[in-house]
């Protein structure tokens, strides 16, 4: 009996001599201009949101970048990236705050936090950036260089898309969600004097806006989470406000979204089911897509504005790592690699 | 029984490592939980893998929910979203819903979520708790992939017990209460049970998911608290024939806490669930010299709430959900026992079940009808042979599911040792659960029935030492598969469907130790039980994605409890140890903390003082629970407490 008392002193003294060391140090990547860091939101209220960074020239990617140098999770579903000053800016969506890292370690800055529901950012100049917001009917403004909340502005709605055009700046009422207002309009703010000046009608639910060489403003709209009515696509004059195209999707089932633009601002793009591409001076929408969708559950657009190259991510089952496909600007598969888990906004920092 | 063991370990590790070369048994960290209170035995003659937890000291059961008593004592891997939220269990690697809670006959896992929530089963109102593992469950129950755990109350007419009261003190303004009233003469019995659980439970934990610097922070809003009570009639007509009634209500409200990563958001949110169930058996037990027969009728009834709202800075309304369940189950039951020869058990028995949900999360009021029966032959071949056969066929609105049989066989080899082989094999069904179908949007109601063939074999082993020492050894190496897993997928829309996607494998181990014995003056018993799981989806899908080879989500590779009780006179002292390692929380290999949880170990220690004082029997324990303030968590992100305690008293008069 004692040789038994021995083995179980032995076993349980073995037990603390072996607890895991969780404290990893962190890592010194760099990540360079020209690469194209890809937000993974992650699953809701799980906090799995991750970061990626791919090398282009190298073909390369690093996944959990912000983990590896912090030493902690980026949150419950980051939303949206926008650099500044060699920053990254990036939303977390249910965590309600936004992270500043470094671009070139993706080390942690500072935060902007008690946001209620944070989704984009549009910085409009030093002192001011404007955060867009699915739950607040207010828009929070900061400081970009101290990091400080300077003020707000009262939509009245639900904030998405966020576009610049000199001292404007065209805001997307995105969401219906437990609102009396309705989610079919774009709103104009003056930025420098942070008030709306105007509001522009458009379709249910303008998901993504660009702007194109012309200086027009694209707004795609979903046509409703219910699909209430057929998605649409809308080309307006920044100067006058006006609707100059309206252009209709024909399946009312659709969810078309992720409208971009490539480098010279002539060509869009957008998803729905597969990528597809329609110059700015199209009179119709484009029938035949860019690139099937095939098997892939296709989630988000990047484009190089330099190389004109797509990266389009697949979401896969939502449980595990999606991928991002990398083609060049005619549609032909250049590589593609294993980034987290729902790929979302991508975006190159230049 | 050198030989022998050599054999039976090489085939062990044969099929536990077969495909899996990466695997290694390493008990590099183990850990112990709680328990103190309960022995856990092994029908060791049983054709079936069945083990139960007995009270060690029944006056002491009182102070756990079943969950935490599971993941001290057994093998099943318990997942706490912590202290009084949801707590689901599962065995061998299989999902939650694959384990059937099953209260004297009639199961009672959740018709809509299709698992049950062991936070809201408190121990104090079972006499027996009961584990049937894998293919064994078919005994009870269809549809218990995994296994099937048994909540026994015993007849008011074996305890003599009147009056026995149970108060504790904790942590956090943690407080329990739990009292048993009984009578009993000649023909009638009565037992009350009472009990009463709350918690402001703001206890400090270290957040380790935010920026700049993690820090402790107080939990909030994770307040609970549950009443119930249970009411036995028992009537006695003759020695052969017995009725009884019994009722157990009881009434579950707790806020819910928000995530770790989420504490700095603006707004304020309010989660809560506040549930009520009420559940009702008669059953009438006619005995004779070779034939025992059970007749059973229940009504259960549950009303599920859970509400969320989430308000800006401004105290508008921004998100509010307000879910409304109800559900009704009627079910009848006949069961008949007859002894037709010395050597042979014929059992056979039909089960009807009507349930009814009304939900604002379907589109319309639901209903299920099954009708489930069994016959079994229970045989013994020679001296050496005990098997059972069992088949089980269900027939569900109007179809049947394939036949369901089990077979189980324990062979002794030699007449005088406790040696055992056992051996089971069976072919199990279980259902899509309403939720699974009915759910708007996204339930699919052409879902098929998971189906799962399970095999196991075993080793049993108990033998003295010096009279003064008793070792129960007990091992079993199992491999199952279950094809149409169901899992939820998004689908063409935005919203989310169940599919029968998956094909998973699952096999592993399980290893018992349990020695009892006396050293001069000392009792003491010592109680270990490790599992070693290994559990994959091997579908076509996740072989193309290349996740074939991941163990699922929330499944430990391995998990270990150790309890060491001492006793000297009136004074004893408790340590469990529970080691959980490490799990996956996605499907993909990485060491980041969102995606891979850290294993953890946690200790709990207690002493305490027993004895009679007047005509009161008394027990006084002192406990501490996560006694080297361990910062862990058991789901992502959910906090967990450090380093707690708790006093308690129990009078049995």
């Amino acid at each position: 009996m004692k040789t038994k008392y021995i083995i179980i002193i032995i076993l349980v003294s073995f037990l603390f001599s072996c607890t895991k060391n969780d404290d990893t140090s962190p890592s010194s990547e760099t990540y360079e201009k020209g690469s194209l860091f890809i937000v993974n939101e992650g699953n809701y209220s799980s906090a799995n949101s991750t970061l990626s960074n791919f090398n282009p020239s190298k073909d390369t990617v690093v996944n959990e970048i912000f983990y590896r140098a912090n030493n902690a999770p980026l949150g419950d579903v980051a939303q949206s990236i926008t650099f500044y000053n060699n920053m990254a800016f990036i939303t977390i969506n249910n965590s309600g705050h936004i992270y500043v890292t470094s671009c070139k370690d993706a080390s942690f800055i500072d935060k902007i936090e008690n946001l209620l529901s944070p989704r984009n950012i549009m910085i409009v100049n030093s002192r001011k950036a404007y955060v867009s917001d699915l739950y607040s009917t207010d828009m929070v403004v900061f400081n970009p260089e101290t990091f400080e909340k300077t003020g707000s502005i009262s939509i009245g709605k639900s904030t998405e898309a966020m576009v610049k055009s000199d001292t404007k700046v065209f805001v997307s009422n995105w969401s219906g969600y437990n609102q009396v207002a309705l989610n079919n309009t774009v709103m104009v703010i003056n930025s420098n004097t942070d008030m709306v000046v105007d509001s522009i009608l458009v379709g249910i639910e303008p998901e993504s806006m660009v702007l194109d060489k012309n200086n027009k403003l694209w707004v795609l709209c979903s046509g409703g989470f219910m699909n209430d009515e057929n998605p649409s696509l809308w080309k307006i004059s920044t100067e006058s406000h006006v609707v100059e195209q309206k252009y209709t999707f024909g399946d009312k089932q659709s969810n078309p979204d992720n409208l971009k633009i490539n480098g010279n601002g002539d060509i869009l793009y957008f998803l729905k089911d597969g990528l597809f591409s329609m110059s700015i001076e199209e009179t119709e929408l484009p029938t035949v897509p860019l690139i099937e969708s095939g098997s892939y559950n296709y989630y988000s657009i990047g484009i190089d504005k330099i190389s004109g190259d797509i990266y389009l991510s697949d979401a896969g089952n939502y449980n595990q790592n999606g991928y991002v496909f990398r083609y060049d600007k005619n549609g032909q598969v250049i590589s593609n690699f294993e980034a987290g888990i729902i790929p979302g906004t991508m975006k190159f920092y230049y | 029984m050198n030989t022998s063991w050599k054999y039976y370990l090489t085939f062990v590790i044969t099929l536990i490592f077969l495909g899996d070369s990466n695997a290694q048994i390493i008990f590099d960290t183990l850990q112990l939980h709680e328990f103190e209170i309960i022995d856990f035995h092994f029908d060791k003659q049983s054709a079936t893998n069945t083990s139960t937890i007995d009270s060690l000291q029944q006056n002491e059961l009182g102070l756990v929910d079943i969950g935490e008593l599971l993941s001290s004592f057994s093998p099943v891997f318990v997942k706490s979203y912590g202290k009084g939220s949801m707590a689901t269990v599962s065995f061998r690697g299989t999902g939650a819903s694959h384990t059937k809670v099953v209260w004297e006959g009639f199961n009672i896992n959740s018709p809509m979520l299709g698992q049950t929530d062991f936070s809201t089963i408190p121990v104090s109102l079972f006499d027996k708790i009961e584990l049937q593992y894998g293919g064994s469950s078919l005994t009870e129950v269809s549809g218990a992939l995994g296994g099937s755990i048994n909540l026994k109350t015993k007849s008011g007419f074996i305890d003599d017990k009147v009056i026995s009261l149970t108060q504790s003190v904790g942590s956090f303004n943690t407080f329990l209460t739990a009292a048993t009233l009984s009578f009993v003469n000649k023909t009638v019995s009565s037992t009350t049970n009472f009990t009463r659980q709350s918690s402001l439970n703001d206890f400090s934990y270290y957040n380790n998911a935010i920026l700049p610097e993690s820090e402790y922070m107080q939990q909030t809003n994770a307040n609970f608290s549950n009443y119930g009570f249970t009411q036995q009639l028992d009537f006695k007509f003759n020695n052969n024939q017995q009725l009884t009634f019994i009722s157990w209500n009881q009434w579950n409200n707790r806020n819910i806490p928000t995530i770790m990563t989420n504490v700095e958001k603006a707004g304020s949110q309010d989660e809560y669930q506040n549930d009520f169930f009420s559940r009702n058996i008669i059953k009438w037990i006619l005995n004779t010299t070779k034939t025992s027969l059970n007749i059973r009728g229940s009504y259960f009834y549950e009303n599920l709430g859970y509400y969320l709202q989430t308000k800006d800075t401004l105290d508008n309304m921004i998100t509010q959900i307000d879910s409304k369940n109800k559900v009704r189950s009627f079910a009848a039951s006949a069961d008949i026992a007859t002894r037709i020869s010395e050597k042979a058990m014929l059992k056979a028995g039909s089960r009807f079940l009507n349930q009814e949900v009304e939900s604002n999360n379907y589109a319309e009021s639901k209903t299920r009808n099954l009708v489930s029966n069994y016959i079994s032959l229970s045989l013994l071949i020679g001296h050496k042979i005990n098997s059972e056969i069992l088949i089980r066929s269900d027939f569900v609105d109007g179809e049947f599911t394939p036949v369901m049989p089990m077979i189980g066989i324990n062979y002794q080899p030699i007449n005088t040792q406790d040696l055992f082989f056992r051996l089971n094999l069976s072919r199990n069904y279980n259902l899509p659960s309403l939720n699974d179908l009915y759910w708007y949007p996204g339930g699919n109601d052409s879902l098929l029935p998971e189906n799962s063939l399970e095999s196991e074999i075993g080793i049993d082993y108990s033998f003295s030492i010096k009279d003064n020492h008793q070792i129960t050894f007990r091992s079993t190496a199992y491999l199952s598969s279950v094809k149409n897993w169901i899992i939820w997928t998004p689908g063409d829309h935005r919203y989310w469907s169940p599919q029968n996607v998956a094909n998973v494998l699952s096999r592993g181990l399980e290893l018992s130790l349990k020695i009892i014995g006396k050293i001069s003056q000392v009792n003491y018993y010592i109680s270990t039980e490790y599992a070693y799981t290994r559990s994959t989806n091997n579908s076509q899908l996740a072989r193309e994605k290349g996740t074939s080879e991941i163990q699922l989500m929330y499944v430990p590779k391995n998990t270990f409890n150790t309890f060491l009780s001492l006793s000297l006179s009136d004074y004893y002292i408790n340590w469990g140890l529970h080691y959980t390692d490490s799990r996956n929380t996605s499907l993909n290999n990485s060491e980041n903390y969102s995606y891979n949880l850290p294993s953890y170990t946690l200790n709990d220690i207690s002493i305490g003082k027993k004895g009679i004082l007047k005509k009161f029997n008394y027990n006084f324990k002192f406990k501490v629970y996560n006694v080297f303030n361990v910062n862990y968590q058991a789901v992502l992100w959910r906090a967990m407490p450090r380093r707690n305690f708790e006093i308690s008293l129990n009078i049995n008069i």
